[in-house]
């Protein structure tokens, strides 16, 4: 059946449960105002408690009110039901380049149903309301009470590889050993065997003739350098533009991201964006590596390999205890595994819907590029 | 008792439940909740009243849906709406 035909037929039957009409039912997803924002802040702590943020109105704003809606009032989507908003999910609008080709998709997160109304098949029908709207919906941030919803209605792609290097070994050995004393002890013979070996790959591998690396706050004039690309390191990826990337880690009112260039001859051939935050459920300071992109397809792995290897020594600088990287692609792989980054898990929790039009080589997992930037979370 | 359009067993009913929640026929049970059975999810329940309703005729509201806490609850609204047969 396709997405239509089982939207209309769901959608009929769903609506006898509000007893609502159908298009009464249709008419109640709109595309929230500003003056939605504090109740859809709201139902978030109903729902998350304390994993919502004090500022989370402040990130809905920016999320969802500051870009790519057009004439749109926003992004975030809201479900009303005599007055109040029961439902909503936000669409971050984006290019996904296929062949080279770029189709108009939205990934979809920070789904929320009011708990009065959970398990009724509100959010169900909302996702397959926007597979009706938009050309491709890529879900992205699952958590345990949606992910098996999203098996039923996307396809599981790509699959997420998480990768993780080790910086220092302090919390490890504080968590587990007493005296502070003794686990700071414990903790040096590693420590040092981590700093030789990163010091190690960082003087072994050499960058091509005329290449210059630099780390930066991230600002305007540096998002002005970058290419203005896909990263070309996998045949299907979102677009990273700079009006992107100036939204996306710029104006992040979360974080604030670094940025590493490698420049050839003053022009920005590849580049990674990283931040360092307190991760509390370690209790410890993390370094993510957000996303990346080479142009320079001749040297891209050696760039690569040099972009994440200075990443990691900035994240070290930054006193955070493990560098954190998530991808797919199998170049940003091999790469990630050189310089000494541990493969820890593999999942798959990023899925993707595209219309019946669409090459069907979008639901290829190992054609995707995908990074950490992807998703919600930071 | 109301008149469902067709009449189906209580065996062919959980059979029929498995099938919409994508859920092996042995996990559902009437003892199985919406925490044991993964498959009881938003979608799930979506069709599961979509198929009450085109194949039935019974529609399932709201308050309806409060009340089933497990596979019992739902098998015990299909007896009651005259789905199904012994």
């Amino acid at each position: 059946m396709s997405t239509d035909a089982q939207l209309k037929r769901l959608t009929t039957v769903f609506a006898k449960q509000f007893r609502l009409t159908p298009d009464i039912l249709n008419a109640s997803l709109i595309r929230a105002s500003t003056e939605h924002i504090k109740d859809v802040s709201h139902m978030r702590r109903l729902v998350f408690k304390d994993e919502i943020q004090a500022e989370d109105e402040q990130y809905l704003q920016w999320r969802y009110f500051s870009r790519g809606a057009g004439d749109e009032p926003s992004n975030l989507w809201v479900f009303r039901y005599q007055g109040n908003i029961i439902g909503a999910v936000g669409t971050d609008p984006t290019e996904i380049s296929v062949n080279g080709q770029p189709i108009n998709a939205v990934r979809c997160m920070d789904a929320i149903i009011h708990p009065d109304y959970d398990g009724k098949g509100l959010g169900a029908w909302m996702n397959l309301k926007l597979q009706a709207m938009f050309d491709i919906v890529i879900a992205v941030g699952a958590n345990d009470n949606s992910i098996g919803m999203l098996h039923k209605l996307f396809k599981p792609m790509p699959i997420r590889q998480s990768f993780k290097y080790p910086i220092r070994f302090d919390n490890y050995f504080r968590a587990r050993l007493k005296p502070p004393l003794l686990a700071q002890i414990a903790a040096y013979i590693p420590n040092l065997y981590l700093a030789v070996r990163l010091a190690i790959f960082h003087k072994r591998s050499h960058l091509p003739k005329d290449y210059q690396l630099a780390v930066n706050s991230l600002n305007s004039d540096i998002i002005a350098s970058l290419p203005e690309a896909s990263t070309g390191l996998a045949e299907i990826s979102a677009q990273r533009s700079r009006d992107y990337i100036r939204w996306r880690y710029l104006d992040n009112p979360r974080n604030q991201f670094r940025i590493v260039t490698a420049t050839h001859h003053n022009v920005v051939q590849g580049y990674a964006l990283f931040c360092v935050k307190f991760s509390q459920g370690y209790g410890r300071l993390e370094g993510y590596i957000m996303d990346w992109g080479v142009g320079d397809e001749q040297h891209r792995e050696l760039i690569l390999q040099h972009l994440f290897m200075t990443a990691v020594v900035e994240i070290k600088r930054e006193n955070a205890e493990v560098a954190n990287l998530v991808l797919n692609d199998s170049i940003s792989s091999n790469c990630a595994k050189r310089i000494g980054f541990i493969w820890r898990n593999t999942d798959s929790r990023y899925f993707v819907h595209a219309q019946a039009h669409i090459d069907s080589k979008i639901y290829d997992a190992e054609r995707w590029f995908y990074s950490q930037g992807e998703t919600d979370g930071i | 008792m109301s008149e469902a359009k067709e009449q189906i067993t209580q065996a062919a009913a959980l059979a029929l439940i498995a099938e919409l929640f994508s859920e092996a026929p042995e996990g559902v049970v009437p003892e199985a909740t919406r925490e044991t059975l993964l498959g009881w999810d938003s979608m799930g329940t979506l069709l599961l009243m979509a198929e009450l309703d085109e194949r039935f005729g019974v529609s399932l509201d709201d308050a309806g849906l409060d009340e089933m806490e497990s596979i019992g609850d739902i098998i015990n609204f299909m007896g009651q709406q005259g789905i199904i047969v012994d």
